[in-house]
């Protein structure tokens, strides 16, 4: 029985599939542009999500999530990334995450991992790491909108649609939303 | 499993006014938020976090709508997804879109503390296939992403 680890699977992959839809509507050049007034750039963004994946999810079971490796300031220098670099680390991060979750079942979730020497049960590691994913990934998703803006690809219903949407909803679920986003170019 | 209906409850508070470790949750990324910050836009054609509030309630009550099955046209507004804002720039209207959120939060955390753990996984009839399961940890997910956003708009706006 693995429906919760199933649910909590199915919606890293409708956001991962969010943030790669955001992703292709960047040009290079836009990857590396800092948010204005200064903030993050995408490439940061995407840089401290794939890199607290890999940490958190690497050895999951047996390691503590903040690995010795991880350098977590590091991730929010400011970088000049090519879209193959930001594919490589980010697809890096979702692959630890993707592996460790395959190897779980519902059974495992009252058991503990530990992240910065603190116990923590599994179930309340996988609630973590989603909000904290989805969070940066909204982030994604808004400074690609702002960077593109009257030329952004909707990821959602798009302005106008909520009513055709609702009569016929058919990406409700996130793997058939995830297919979706990956059809947009 | 009533454990199950625990972890869910767990799940959509902490992405909405609990205490997280993850940081800024929903509601603690609107706290002192003014109305003149929640209309302001970063772009035409932009939402603002005004709008965010809204669409964010909207979910939270398909989400309900799809729990129990209720008819649509209950939303305490007209329309769908997105709804424009302000309609009235005032402290009064903003605190009124806050308080819908949290009172669409309430009704539907009432609903998923009285799910029976047997039907978690069962299929909604009326919701194109999805699970309650589903359904529920897709909505915390959704507040999360949002927040995100809220968090950068206070941000670029401060700079205006």
């Amino acid at each position: 029985m693995s429906e919760y680890v199933q649910s909590i699977e199915a919606e890293f992959q409708r956001y991962k599939a969010l943030g790669e839809a955001a992703l292709r509507q960047l040009s290079e050049d836009l990857l590396s542009v800092p948010a204005s007034g200064g903030g993050n750039s995408v490439a940061a963004i995407v840089w401290h999500v794939a890199g607290n994946l890999e940490s958190r999810f690497t050895d999951f079971r047996t390691s503590d999530g903040e690995k010795a490796w991880r350098n977590r300031d590091e991730e929010f220098e400011a970088r000049s990334v090519t879209h193959a670099d930001l594919k490589e680390k980010w697809e890096r991060g979702w692959r630890a995450l993707f592996a460790a979750l395959s190897a779980l079942t519902d059974a495992d979730l009252q058991s503990t991992v530990t992240i910065r020497q603190q116990p923590l049960r599994i179930d309340e590691a996988l609630h973590r790491s989603l909000a904290h994913t989805t969070y940066h990934i909204g982030q994604i998703v808004f400074l690609a909108k702002q960077f593109r803006g009257e030329q952004w690809n909707c990821l959602s219903i798009p302005l106008g649609g909520s009513k055709a949407y609702n009569e016929a909803p058919r990406h409700e679920k996130p793997a058939a939303h995830s297919r979706l986003l990956e059809r947009q170019e | 499993m009533r454990g199950d209906i625990g972890q869910l409850l767990f799940l959509i508070d902490t992405a909405y006014d609990h205490v997280s470790w993850h940081g800024t949750n929903l509601r603690g990324s609107l706290r002192g938020v003014t109305p003149k910050q929640a209309a302001w836009r970063p772009g035409p054609r932009r939402h603002n976090i005004w709008e965010i509030v809204v669409h964010a309630a909207y979910w939270k009550y398909v989400a309900w709508r799809r729990l129990t099955g209720a008819e649509r046209g209950s939303f305490a507004e007209v329309g769908s997804n997105w709804f424009s804002r302000p309609e009235q720039m005032s402290l009064d209207a903003w605190k009124a879109d806050v308080e819908m959120l949290g009172e669409t939060h309430r009704a539907l955390r009432d609903v998923v503390a009285a799910i029976e753990p047997r039907d978690l996984d069962r299929t909604m009839a009326k919701a194109s296939r999805t699970t309650r399961r589903a359904i529920i940890t897709g909505i915390a997910a959704h507040d999360i992403y949002h927040a995100g956003q809220i968090q950068l708009l206070k941000r670029l706006g401060r700079r205006v």
